[in-house]
């Protein structure tokens, strides 16, 4: 009970926050003047507008990219009836790389002396570097891109997922007896019912887009940049006036989200509408399979594209001088490994600690959670919406509301202040994996234990818990591996004080691509490890036969 | 109170172990009020002697906010982390941050929540508008500088660049730690003969179309070289020691904007992008995309070919037009939580020893501000192409660092 | 083989891993014809029927000749076979209608408002056309399910137990109007069925099939016919 309060109330607390501070209410730092001074000033920034404009523009773009694209490969994969299993292994593998990996990868793949373009200049014979913006093009498209190359994995677990769950075989059986192709019968048919289990999995991405710093940072124009950026600027300034700036900026974010939906929700509409319109026509043939095979195919090139940022990053840490046009260094040196290796030991320590931390507060908490609100469904119903809620909810947002309460409490900078950051957005994915394995669960074996005189906490130690186990450790990884990668909530509740691989990589990257590469490559390294571990223990459990 | 903090360590090592499952949220919230009600060190006297100094610095943990930009100097405070740990117990912890800026704006709102002991910033490395800024607000611990042994080797009599930050009086609260100037480096592959004036640097620009560009301001190197071209040509009756007075300030950045009007179409994406740092621009060069970086050291762009980032076509150089030099300090937060730790770290950067090793250019290649004994004490193999300051400009008054900052950005950056 | 038109199935048998479903089946359908197959449960009628229809699950190894109206169908596509089939499950699209299920079906640009019109008049379900499958009975989902496959002009029709989930009330009727939809329509169909009385109203040759040990055997009165190797 309390602890429902507690996780709950944090994401109340933390949202709320920004409301009396964004009317000059910030007693902690000792502003107590309120009116809309900082609605004003938020108004009156430069170029403030576009800021706002881009963070909308790059998310529903996003979104709507990673979306198609997820969908086009889901469809390939299921109607090739066999690569499925391969693509849930990459996909995984896709969405653990946190996203400043991911968007390393992609800023020295896409830069004018970058990777493609040295690839060209081989091809077509020009050897400076031709002058285009990228990453940090005004318009956003390098963070699109960044964007969608971490979302497309996302979604497409995700609907992977939903597919298992769905008689989606007969029906794409039905249709192809029908005379519709595999690629036109999961367009019409699958995919309507996919897309209502993925749906909120959309919303999420969207809300992250709105939100997304660090990648915003790396790949963002640093010139007019969006709205997520803005707010880490001001949450630096040293006028304390900006922290009331920045509330108010929290709020708009917020506001910028539920404009995102309902563009959204206005385009899910359209794109409903017209499929429903081809499927009624009765036309065997069309754009549609075209449309799907195109866009797997770019999907199949974007994971490359992710593959291949990586590792050539990865290698970059090895390389010598690597001017443009070449392909590979003039040389190949240990320098960064060797001189800098006692500077990645203490962030590489913090995260695994970090992460030991939050996954096991997340688990139990999501554990004891699960059983008080066994015999109280709405109270677990109101778990439920508030914990999505913290997914819905931009991160800056909730990130800066909290380091309000924080400021207030005066335990930010600390270890706690950090785990109590992560744990906003490792719990709730805890919690959905534990609910969804709790309701797959027989119950039968639990009446027959207690009829046969188990006591409560017996049962659940004995039948429950064993029931529970595989996917309580896959909860376990994946707090794990959600708390590896986030940046913004480290750098805040942690002032900077407590560096991790994402903190300092996205510090130190820019100075030497080098470095970057080195940290990119244990960024990399430490959610795949804790990916195979957690295949390993349900191969472990499964052994055992228990399934998860 | 002994026990509070004890108790306070004991579970921050291992509270997630402890104790049952249901009572945990409980015991989060105590222990959160419990910590940040915890006293801090009790404060260390102003008039404790060097001995109690040291002796109750023993255990603390100093969080120092540096900039954490160029890996070759956060190895550098690695390996003095390392050694004060082993010789005085002190456990020193960089906090890398992006711009001190961002520190002080961490003590302007530690002050504002009325929090005057127990700070999260112990050590800060800081000058200019930085220091100029929580000074004048009284937020800096000191006098201190003349009470650490090592400051007894300091010229500070003699030699105003240790007691000067721009053109502000130290007054003892801030420690001189280094310094340094303007330096650019050319691939002489892609650019050819390196500009030696600014003038000069503008017609190379021209000449090069896209490859040159600098550290988008304010990123320090950036603001230096805008005050660099603002200072070569200015005219000579502006007083660059006191604040500007809009008359003033317009005299003197008119000929930069027209010198920056007439350069931006020919730089690096015409000027509509800049990069965020000068390691940044470094990279810049490394990867060929333009041919004329600079860097607020010496020696970086020789160090970046000896680790193999930059190739051996690099060449360093200042311009002769002028060059601009300053110092850069250390400084104590007033609400340092471990105050008598920052002092001993500070004692042992300004020893001889870690001077010296500073100054190699194979380590980090800062200037020392210790006055050594003759050429025998600097490190012997200085490359001979390290380039030296050519007629050295001063820095302004730090108003004027903000004001051009800020016009900059109403300029170009929005 | 009686009729060029008619459905011809030659020597099929099916494996999954080192398990025998069945061997060497072989059978006729003529135009019009109603051939059921009767067997106990497990041997494998849902894997002849996938693979009459090709959308047979990768890990079944299936093997034989399909001929359907002079073709050999057994190298196409599903979606190019005329193959309809209806499943035991009904496999309504849920996201449809009855008459969006009916209308994805239903070829041609001409006519479609009537031609549904008089496709769900054929199967009475008038009254439901605009509900959703998962409001609908049992009866009522086989009919849309039957008459969805027709309405795709199939040249052959399968039906996988399309009565058993049925209440004993309603399944007479179902048969009754199943059987008349079907024989209207002239092409050869197959019942795969476990219930002998399914077989008798559909008033056609019927196969029986025994276990034959580890796999099923053509068993009954010599109703496997044509194609004398």
């Amino acid at each position: 009970m309390l602890l429902v309060i507690v996780a709950g109330g944090t994401i109340v607390i933390a949202l709320s926050a920004n409301l009396p501070a964004a009317f000059g209410y910030l007693p902690s730092l000792g502003l107590a003047e309120t009116g809309f001074e900082a609605f004003r000033d938020l108004v009156h920034t430069p170029k403030i507008g576009w800021s706002m404009m881009l963070s909308l523009w790059t998310a529903l773009a996003s979104t709507a990219l990673s979306y198609l694209l997820a969908m086009a490969l889901l469809g390939v994969v299921f109607a090739s009836r066999q690569y499925g299993g391969a693509a849930a292994v990459v996909g995984n593998a896709l969405l653990a790389v946190p996203h400043t990996a991911v968007a390393l990868a992609a800023a020295f793949l896409i830069a004018p002396s970058g990777l493609l373009t040295r690839l060209a200049s081989g091809i077509f014979g020009f050897d400076g570097p031709p002058s285009f913006s990228a990453p940090g093009d005004p318009a956003g498209f390098s963070l699109i891109l960044g964007l969608t190359l971490k979302e497309t994995p996302f979604l497409f677990v995700l609907g992977l997922t939903a597919l298992r769950s769905l008689a989606a075989r007969d029906l794409m059986d039905q249709a192809r007896s029908l005379g519709y192709s595999s690629y036109r019968s999961f367009v019409l048919v699958v995919a309507p019912l996919v897309h209502r289990q993925v749906k909120i999995g959309t919303f999420i991405v969207l809300a992250f887009g709105v939100g997304a710093t660090e990648q915003a940072l790396i790949l963002g124009p640093t010139i007019g940049p969006p709205l997520s950026v803005r707010l880490a600027e001001w949450f630096q300034d040293p006028d304390l006036a900006k922290r009331t700036t920045l509330a108010a900026g929290s709020l708009v974010l917020v506001g910028l989200v539920g404009a995102a939906l309902l563009a959204w929700q206005a385009m899910l509409w359209l794109a409903g509408v017209f499929l429903r319109r081809r499927a009624m026509s009765g036309q065997r043939k069309g754009i549609l399979e075209h449309g799907l095979f195109i866009g797997a195919w770019t999907g199949f090139g974007a994971a490359a594209f992710a593959i291949l940022g990586l590792a050539v990053l990865a290698f970059s840490s090895f390389a010598g001088p690597w001017r443009f046009p070449a392909l590979l260094p003039d040389s190949l040196s240990m320098s960064v490994w060797q001189s800098q290796a006692t500077l990645f030991a203490t962030p590489l320590a913090n995260t695994i600690v970090i992460a030991a931390i939050v996954s096991s507060v997340a688990l139990t908490s999501a554990l004891l959670a699960l059983e008080t609100t066994r015999t109280r469904p709405a109270l677990r119903t109101l778990l439920t919406i508030l914990l999505l809620g913290a997914l819905i909810i931009p991160e800056p947002s909730l990130v800066f509301g909290l380091s309000i309460v924080m400021i207030a409490l005066r335990v930010d900078a600390t270890i706690f202040a950090v785990v109590w950051a992560h744990l906003l957005f490792a719990l709730p994915y805890a919690w959905l994996l534990l609910t969804s394995a709790d309701r797959a669960i027989d119950p039968r074996p639990i009446f027959a234990a207690r009829t046969l005189g188990a006591g409560p906490l017996e049962t659940f130690l004995r039948i429950r818990l064993p029931l529970l186990a595989p996917a309580l450790l896959t909860a376990g990884f994946l707090a794990a591996i959600i708390s590896v990668g986030l940046y913004l909530p480290t750098l805040v509740a942690g002032a900077g004080r407590i560096g991790t691989l994402t903190t300092e990589g996205v510090a130190m990257a820019q100075g030497d691509r080098r470095v970057a590469g080195a940290f990119s490559l244990l960024l990399t390294l430490v959610p795949l490890l804790l990916l195979g571990l957690a295949a390993a223990t349900r191969r472990l459990f499964a052994n055992s036969g228990i399934t998860p | 109170m002994t026990s509070a903090k004890a108790l306070c360590s004991f579970l921050s090592k291992a509270w997630w172990l402890a104790g049952l499952p249901r009572a945990l949220p409980a015991a989060l919230l105590l222990l959160l009020a419990a910590c940040a009600d915890a006293p801090a060190e009790p404060p260390l006297a102003d008039e404790a002697s060097w001995g109690e100094v040291t002796a109750s610095a023993q255990g603390q943990t100093v969080y120092w906010y540096a900039w954490g930009g160029d890996p070759r100097i956060n190895a550098y405070i690695d390996w003095a982390a390392g050694e004060i740990d082993a010789r005085y117990g002190v456990e020193l912890r960089h906090v890398k941050v992006q711009d001190t800026a961002e520190a002080v704006s961490r003590l302007v709102a530690e002050d504002a929540a009325g929090r005057a002991q127990g700070g999260s910033i112990d050590l800060l490395w800081i000058n200019g508008e930085n220091f100029a800024a929580l000074k004048s607000a009284g937020l800096l611990y000191g006098p201190f500088l003349e009470r650490l042994p090592s400051a007894a080797a300091l010229d500070l009599a003699g030699d105003p660049g240790l007691t000067t930050d721009f053109a502000i009086d130290t007054e003892g609260y801030e420690a001189p730690w280094g310094r340094s100037y303007l330096t650019f480096a050319i691939d002489t592959r892609t650019g050819g003969q390196r500009p030696e004036s600014v003038a000069a640097l503008a017609r190379w620009a021209r000449a090069h179309s896209g490859l040159f560009t600098y550290p988008s301001p304010p990123d320090f190197a950036g603001t230096t070289f805008l005050k660099q071209v603002m200072l070569t040509l200015a005219p000579a009756t502006i007083d660059f020691a006191q604040p500007p007075d809009d008359a003033a300030f317009e005299q003197a950045t008119g000929p930069l904007f027209a010198y920056l009007d007439a350069l931006h179409p020919f730089l690096w994406r015409n000027g509509r992008a800049f990069p965020a740092s000068a390691p940044a621009q470094r990279q810049l060069l490394a990867d060929g995309e333009i041919a004329l970086t600079m860097a607020f050291n010496p020696t970086d762009a020789i160090s970046a070919i000896s680790r193999g980032q930059l190739s051996p076509t690099v060449e360093a150089f200042t311009l002769e037009s002028g060059t601009i030099a300053n110092s850069h300090f250390l400084a104590i937060p007033k609400n340092a939580s471990a105050r008598a730790g920052a002092l001993v770290v500070i004692d042992f950067l300004l020893s001889a020893e870690a001077q010296r090793r500073k100054a190699d250019p194979k380590i980090w290649g800062d200037g020392p501000v210790l006055a050594f004994a003759g050429e025998a004490a600097m490190p012997r193999d200085i490359p001979r192409d390290i380039p030296l300051p050519n007629p050295a400009f001063e820095e302004p008054h730090p108003a004027w660092t903000e004001r051009l900052e800020t016009a900059w950005m109403a300029r170009y950056g929005e | 083989m009686t009729d060029t038109n008619g459905l011809h199935v030659w020597r099929a048998k099916a494996r999954v891993g080192t398990r025998l479903l069945y061997d060497n089946i072989s059978f006729d359908v003529d135009p019009g014809e109603i051939l059921s197959i009767v067997g106990y449960s497990g041997w494998g009628k849902s894997t002849l029927l996938r693979f009459i229809a090709g959308v047979l699950d990768p890990s079944v190894v299936a093997d034989g000749e399909i001929h359907l109206a002079g073709r050999r169908i057994d190298m196409l596509r599903p979606e190019s076979r005329a193959v309809g089939i209806v499943f035991q499950s009904a496999a309504l699209f849920p996201h449809m209608t009855v008459s969006e299920n009916l209308l994805f079906s239903l070829r041609g640009k001409s006519d479609r408002k009537d031609r549904l019109k008089s496709a769900l008049s054929e199967i009475g379900l008038e009254n439901v056309s605009d509900a959703y499958p998962a409001t609908l009975s049992g009866g009522e989902q086989a009919r849309v399910a039957l008459m969805r496959a027709l309405l795709a002009q199939p040249r052959a029709l399968l039906l996988d137990e399309p009565f058993s989930s049925l209440d004993a009330s309603l399944r007479g009727e179902v048969r009754r109007l199943t059987f008349d939809l079907v024989r209207s329509r002239a092409i050869p169909t197959l019942l795969v069925t476990h219930d002998t009385e399914d077989a008798n109203s559909a008033a056609g040759r019927v196969i029986h099939l025994a276990s034959g040990g580890d796999h099923s055997v053509v068993d009954g009165f010599g109703t496997v016919s044509g194609l004398a190797p």
